[in-house]
């Protein structure tokens, strides 16, 4: 499954996002032909950045969704059973791939697909606090697409083009992309100007992989998120099995290569699933979902100037964190608002749950 | 209310409209459902005071759905579906219903029109019916066709399996249908690396599973605790379920089990120089075989490896040999005159990983991430005399 984080920088948050101005330049009124929707990030003013591996493209969409935020509680019981049914299906042959909350509206947006076999179809839904399940219509929408370049050919190896994009966020004006390219050292991060004008090669990433004892070019970030750290946003990023990076935004420059910091390996045998920064009570905090170690609450104390791993770890070691023991089954997450998140919450009989917590 | 004729109508959105063969039929042959894949539902027949009823500018998607539904059907005692997403819209004295999505062959649906919901006092009874579109001809039940290496002697790090399919499989299943039992038949706990997208191949008939490279390198921590998935000198079995549903959601037409032993682990490069050839004559269209001291990666094998001759690139079939220890190249026209040189990705790999670039298990950081493995290996090979 993709899963992404929304990137908001910690200090400038909302306030910051609805003063970058016109943010539908550049949108024309068409159908989005995308060949699948993974990844999902929401910029200002309803927009909404949608990656598509299989199409090798990032689209931005115009939701038309622009509030008023009402912030409700969400509380919604199989969401993935509304979903089906409202798209003639069942539950078991539709695919939940990632889920962003707009923070213009506070409503749910997730990223579907409609079937499970290659010709699954790819599907847009919107879900608001009181249930009310709405796949979007993407005939005659406002919408603007850029193609990637350099990405896995469909038959490249190991199913390396499924995860051309695995995350996505927006930050004042750039769409931050993870994923892997066709390159030798093919896992990348890549810096999108919105609106679009052009996409560049992008980042190779380079990190020491403590509990795999190797250094790793080819392991994609599975989610990230963008942290200030002294004055200078930076991407926290998280790999298969665990390692936690730590990469300048200023590094991301086309055709560079780059060896990320790992500040911390969180467990062997765990995919990072969803990842989001908050603030409580006055100090910064990572909450980052994994698919066996539960969600963690990871301290950034220290980040600035933490040790880099750079030798064989037997299993934990850096950023200090908890794991929530009550927050079981959480296969995404988003921030709400400043005290709040949303989380897709794996529930009983493969049902899925959407619901609303406070912030640990 | 009079309701002078009512029929409920799946029909062609791409084509003109021409009746087929009803699916199903209710109140006096006045309603029917008429086959077609991704169709329209149509009530034709509507008199004046209901399409004005109808045609309210406020009326919500909601509120048309109340008079005309499309629901997947549920089992009686069952709470009752939401309503499909579409549009509805009034054409002449027609209401129509056009899904977003198209209906889906093998599923049940409701329709329900409710005329009362536009006219309380109408005293026409609600209409429901139920149908299936059919699903397409039903072909032979998918089957797993292959799963490489298919030498039954493999190295302790192998890195991954492919899994071929006679057709499309479905995504989501991979990691709970797959099972490698050791030589006393009980599970190996978690050998592959469930990575959260499944490697499927574009068209979903090849599957690649990844071991553990937890489990795979020394020293690391997974390993210590549980061991290494493979040891030289023991049998195992890889299991495949006959349940796992393909993209049609019909299961496999039967199970399937690959038996094989490991043998030592293999932590060498392979070495293009140790390849031998059978070189084709200029002018014919014999075929150009290489063969390769140790088994090398099925898949690799199919796009890593390009003829050339002259600065001209030869087009032709590939076949990989048995155990995947040979190559084998038949050009489409004949051999041209001149020197025949293989261009070899250098990613190519054996079944440990092991690339003609570098060995899997790499410690040391590269200070040149451009060094000897950026270009291809170009390999001559030499015509016969």
């Amino acid at each position: 499954m993709l899963k992404t984080t929304r990137g908001w920088i910690l200090g400038f948050g909302l306030a910051a996002a609805t003063a970058v101005p016109a943010m539908s330049a550049g949108l024309e009124t068409g159908t989005p032909d995308l060949k699948s929707a993974g990844a999902l990030a929401f910029g200002p003013d309803g927009i909404l950045f949608v990656g598509d591996s299989a199409g090798a493209a990032l689209f931005a969409i115009d939701t038309g969704d622009r509030g008023p935020a009402t912030h409700g509680t969400f509380k919604v019981e199989a969401v993935n059973r509304k979903i089906a049914e409202a798209i003639g299906t069942e539950p078991d042959q539709i695919l939940i791939n990632d889920m962003a909350i707009n923070p213009a509206s506070g409503k749910a947006y997730l990223s579907v697909s409609r079937g499970k076999g290659p010709g699954a179809a790819p599907v847009i839904v919107r879900v608001d606090a009181s249930g009310k399940v709405e796949p979007i219509s993407l005939e005659k929408v406002p919408f603007a697409k850029a193609t990637l370049n350099d990405v896995p050919a469909p038959g490249a190896p190991r199913g390396a083009r499924a995860e051309a994009i695995t995350d996505l966020a927006y930050v004042e004006g750039r769409v931050f992309i993870a994923g892997l390219s066709n390159e030798e050292f093919s896992s990348r991060l890549l810096a999108i100007p919105y609106p679009f004008t052009k996409t560049d090669k992008g980042t190779s990433v380079e990190i020491y992989h403590g509990a795999h004892g190797r250094f790793e070019t080819k392991s994609p970030v599975r989610t990230f998120a963008v942290y200030t750290i002294k004055g200078e946003p930076h991407l926290l990023a998280a790999y298969t099995c665990t390692p936690l990076v730590k990469l300048p935004v200023a590094a991301l420059k086309p055709g560079a290569h780059y060896k990320g910091t790992t500040i911390a390996e969180l467990g062997n045998r765990n995919k990072p699933l969803d990842m989001i920064v908050y603030n409580k009570d006055g100090k910064d905090y990572l909450l980052l979902a994994n698919s066996s170690r539960g969600v963690m609450k990871i301290k950034t104390d220290g980040v600035d100037s933490a040790e880099a791993i750079t030798s064989p770890v037997k299993d934990i070691k850096g950023q200090p964190f908890e794991t929530i023991a009550e927050l079981k089954g959480v296969v995404q997450l988003d921030t709400l608002d400043k005290d709040h998140a949303v989380l897709l919450v794996q529930g009983n009989a493969g049902s899925l749950n959407i619901e609303t917590i406070d912030l640990p | 209310m009079t309701l002078q004729r009512l029929a409920l109508i799946l029909a062609p959105l791409c084509v003109a409209f021409v009746p087929r063969p009803a699916l199903a039929s209710a109140d006096g042959g006045r309603l029917t459902v008429r086959q077609d894949a991704s169709g329209v539902i149509e009530v034709v027949g509507l008199d004046a005071n209901v399409r004005q009823a109808f045609a309210r500018p406020d009326r919500t998607p909601e509120g048309w759905a109340e008079i005309l539904s499309v629901r997947v059907a549920r089992e009686i005692g069952q709470p009752q579906a939401a309503a499909i997403v579409g549009h509805h819209e009034i054409i002449g004295e027609t209401l129509r219903f056009t899904p977003r999505y198209p209906f889906l062959a093998g599923t049940r649906y409701l329709v329900r029109f409710d005329p009362r919901r536009v006219d309380p006092a109408s005293t026409t009874a609600s209409i429901e019916l139920t149908f299936t579109v059919p699903a397409g001809p039903v072909g032979k039940p998918t089957d797993v066709v292959a799963v490489f290496p298919s030498a039954s002697l493999v190295p302790e790090n192998l890195l991954k399996l492919y899994l071929h399919f006679s057709a499309p499989m479905s995504r989501g299943e991979a990691y709970h249908r797959v099972r490698l039992l050791d030589g006393s038949g009980h599970a190996v706990e978690r050998p592959f690396l469930e990575l959260g997208e499944e490697l499927w191949d574009p068209e979903m008939i090849r599957l690649t599973l990844l071991f553990d490279p937890g489990r795979i390198k020394r020293g690391l921590k997974p390993r210590e605790d549980e061991g290494p998935i493979l040891e030289a000198g023991k049998p195992y079995t890889l299991v495949i379920d006959a349940d796992w549903p393909d993209a049609s959601n019909r299961p496999l037409g039967a199970g399937f089990r690959k038996s094989f032993r490991a043998g030592p682990p293999d932590e060498a490069q392979p070495v293009a120089t140790l390849w031998t050839f059978e070189a084709p004559t200029a002018g014919t269209r014999g075929p150009l075989v290489v063969r390769f001291p140790e088994s090398l990666d099925h898949a690799m094998l199919g796009r890593a490896i390009s003829v050339l001759v002259g600065e001209g690139r030869v087009v032709g079939r590939v076949e990989v040999g048995e155990r995947e220890r040979s190559w084998r190249f038949v050009p489409d026209r004949v051999w041209p005159d001149g020197p025949i040189r293989l261009q070899v990705d250098p990613e190519l790999e054996d079944l440990a990983g092991n690339s003609l670039a570098r060995p899997f298990e790499v410690d040391e950081v590269r200070r040149d991430p451009g060094g000897v493995s950026k270009g291809d290996v170009v390999v001559p090979v030499p015509r016969p005399r």
